[in-house]
């Protein structure tokens, strides 16, 4: 069976693999007010990523891109008061295009299909975390001369999805929200073929 | 700035700035008791110990209950937990007489084989409770009922004491309401999520009784 797969994933030379370890900033899920204003938003998170790396024709790259972060959502009352709601993993999956824009930069852009995986199914996550969430991403990544001898560069990029769950719908909700998240990270090449 | 970048720009802008419209929480029911005074659990007295009467099935259906509950809330304001030792529970559900057979529940027009009753009581300064909320609830002799119907009755009056132990301390004048009583639903309805969901987030008059350990 190894065998069979290892023939039948025939990857293109040049290309390469990356991870990037980061953290990551979410902008409030959900605003509501009941009796007074409150949010939900994610803490900040760690995120991990790996991406396969083919290229194409002139400066350009495919970028199939794995994405995983997790961490505890709160609620943010207005007076300062907040309450754990459950920890939430998301997990990603994207097709980027990426191209050197100097010797020291690159940029990517990216769509793809976001989760949200609730630890528990609790509060707006009490009918899980909905269905998959098309995303778009733009990150940029700077590698000057001494981090790019170690195959490492600094990577941040945002990206924006829409944010609804079912337990939010059935409670009234009639609309998504937007949800921008920013992360910030070490880029790592893992392996590159000759 | 060329002609795309701008539009791009003000594309992200109208998409950040249009803010979804907020869930009505009207219209509610009235959650303070006779006095005006209004109880629900703190968050430093989470999860909520529940205990149940561990024959029949009643912690089973205290279970169920509990879940229902608690997915009336969206932000982390109410979980329970079911304890086996009725000394460290803040509420405590009983049989107050004899204990029905378990059968599923009569899927029929609700009928009044059961009765609930759910006491708290208020300590001598008058601002906090004593002890635990005990529920006992009571099987109805007189009239012949089926196992199934006393089922479902038991089913639909456990979601309704719990409700007041929870701090729902008024009944529903909504027989759509599961805090209707007698309750005619199986489950709470809209307008007793609505009214939960506010009790969560009003000052409570009343503290919760001392910890127990």
């Amino acid at each position: 069976m190894l065998l069979v797969a290892g023939t039948a994933i025939r990857l293109p030379a040049q290309t390469s693999f990356h991870a990037v370890l980061g953290a990551r900033y979410s902008s409030t899920l959900v605003h509501d007010s009941i009796v007074t204003a409150l949010d939900v938003r994610p803490d900040i998170a760690p995120a991990l990523a790996g991406a396969l790396d083919v290229p194409l024709t002139g400066p350009w790259k495919l970028e199939l891109l794995a994405d995983v972060s997790t961490s505890p959502v709160r609620r943010h009352d207005a007076g300062g008061f907040t309450a754990p709601i459950t920890r939430v993993w998301t997990v990603g999956m994207a097709l980027g295009l990426r191209r050197r824009l100097k010797s020291w930069l690159a940029g990517r852009g990216a769509i793809g299909g976001l989760k949200y995986l609730p630890a528990k199914p609790v509060g707006l996550f009490s009918a899980g975390g909905g269905g998959v969430i098309p995303y778009g991403s733009l990150t940029f990544d700077v590698a000057p001369p001494q981090l790019a001898r170690r195959r490492l560069a600094l990577e941040v990029g945002g990206d924006v999805h829409r944010f609804l769950t079912p337990a939010l719908r059935s409670a009234g909700f009639a609309e998504s929200r937007v949800v921008y998240r920013v992360t910030a990270g070490v880029r790592v090449d893992l392996r590159s073929a000759p | 700035m060329s002609s795309f970048p701008r539009a791009a720009l003000a594309c992200v802008l109208a998409v950040a700035c249009a803010d979804p419209l907020l869930p009505s929480r009207a219209p509610i029911y009235g959650f303070a008791d006779t006095f005006g005074d209004v109880f629900h659990w703190p968050t430093n007295r989470l999860p909520v110990r529940i205990y149940a009467d561990p024959r029949g099935d009643l912690s089973a259906l205290v279970t169920r209950a509990a879940d229902l509950w608690q997915e009336q809330l969206l932000y982390g304001e109410l979980t329970t937990v079911i304890v086996k030792d009725s000394n460290h529970a803040d509420v405590i559900v009983r049989w107050s007489d004899s204990v029905p057979p378990v059968a599923a529940p009569d899927p029929g027009p609700p009928v009044t084989a059961c009765g609930g009753v759910t006491q708290g009581t208020i300590d001598s300064t008058g601002q906090a409770l004593a002890g635990p909320f005990e529920t006992e609830i009571t099987i109805l002799t007189g009239p012949v009922f089926t196992a199934e119907q006393v089922e479902a009755c038991v089913r639909r009056t456990a979601v309704h004491e719990l409700g007041h132990a929870l701090g729902l301390l008024h009944e529903a004048p909504d027989t759509l309401a599961i805090m209707y009583s007698p309750p005619r639903v199986n489950q709470p309805a809209p307008i007793d999520q609505r009214t939960v969901q506010v009790l969560y987030h009003t000052p409570p008059t009343l503290a919760p009784p001392p910890q127990r350990p």
